[in-house]
């Protein structure tokens, strides 16, 4: 799926490689019952080891967009890696 | 029928905040945001969270006076940009809060039980695309009314 029509392309440092991109609203910030607000959270997956510069603070690019790479984590048996995006 | 004088103390606190606050810093509101979206941060908001009774009397029949210690939070909520952390955002709404609210004599009575002051600050934070932080403030009004009306000041 991720080398097919469900990947799109995620840069990172001088490597192009396809990865799944999730963007998701989330609430966040509920106190005392009340609503909190509503994030948006920019999610990128990608091989495990394909991307030979990915750290926390690189820069990782989808659909156009520089991010800061935070909060690096492997999923399920280890072969994807999950990066939280943000702009700052 | 008129309200209690611990809704009229939120009110008031509402009315301070919203009363010409420097560049940046949003009206307070009474309650909860209304639009969740992230376009609605920077933000304050105002609510009642916990109210302790104490009644005194001369100990002969119903007490005179209820005596009550309201917390009242003030609420803010800030993100991050290209340049400051969300924190580092929060901060110019914390020192309006602080300026505005500390001492301050909630209404035209008196005295020491009359004072309100903030009595805790506490941060929550969260990562997305952008970095959001909720400040909560505990603030603290000691005020007393005529047992059996809230609304009538001893």
């Amino acid at each position: 799926m991720i080398d097919a029509s469900g990947g799109e392309p995620v840069t990172i440092g001088a490597q192009t490689i396809n990865g799944l991109v999730d963007v998701v609203d989330e609430e966040i910030l509920v106190a005392q019952g009340f609503a909190g607000l509503v994030g948006k959270s920019v999610l990128v997956r990608v091989k495990t080891g394909a991307f030979s510069s990915l750290a926390d603070g690189v820069t990782v690019t989808v659909r156009g967009t520089p991010y800061k790479a935070r909060s690096i984590q492997q999923e399920g048996d280890g072969a994807l890696t999950q990066v939280l995006c943000a702009l700052d | 029928m008129p309200n209690t004088k611990r809704d009229e103390v939120t009110d008031l606190i509402v009315t301070l905040l919203g009363t010409t606050p420097p560049g940046g810093v949003p009206v307070a509101k009474r309650g909860f945001l209304f639009d969740m979206s992230a376009a609605s941060v920077p933000a304050i908001t105002v609510f009642p969270e916990n109210d302790d009774l104490e009644l005194r009397g001369d100990g002969k029949g119903a007490p005179d006076i209820t005596k009550h210690r309201v917390a009242i939070r003030v609420e803010v909520r800030a993100k991050s940009d290209t340049t400051h952390s969300a924190d580092q955002n929060a901060e110019l709404m914390l020192n309006w809060i602080e300026k505005t609210l500390n001492g301050r004599i909630p209404t035209d009575r008196t005295g020491p039980f009359h004072i309100m002051h903030i009595d805790s600050i506490e941060w929550d934070y969260e990562q997305m695309e952008h970095g959001y932080v909720l400040v909560k403030n505990k603030l603290i009004v000691e005020l007393q009314n005529k047992y059996n009306d809230p609304n009538a000041w001893t």
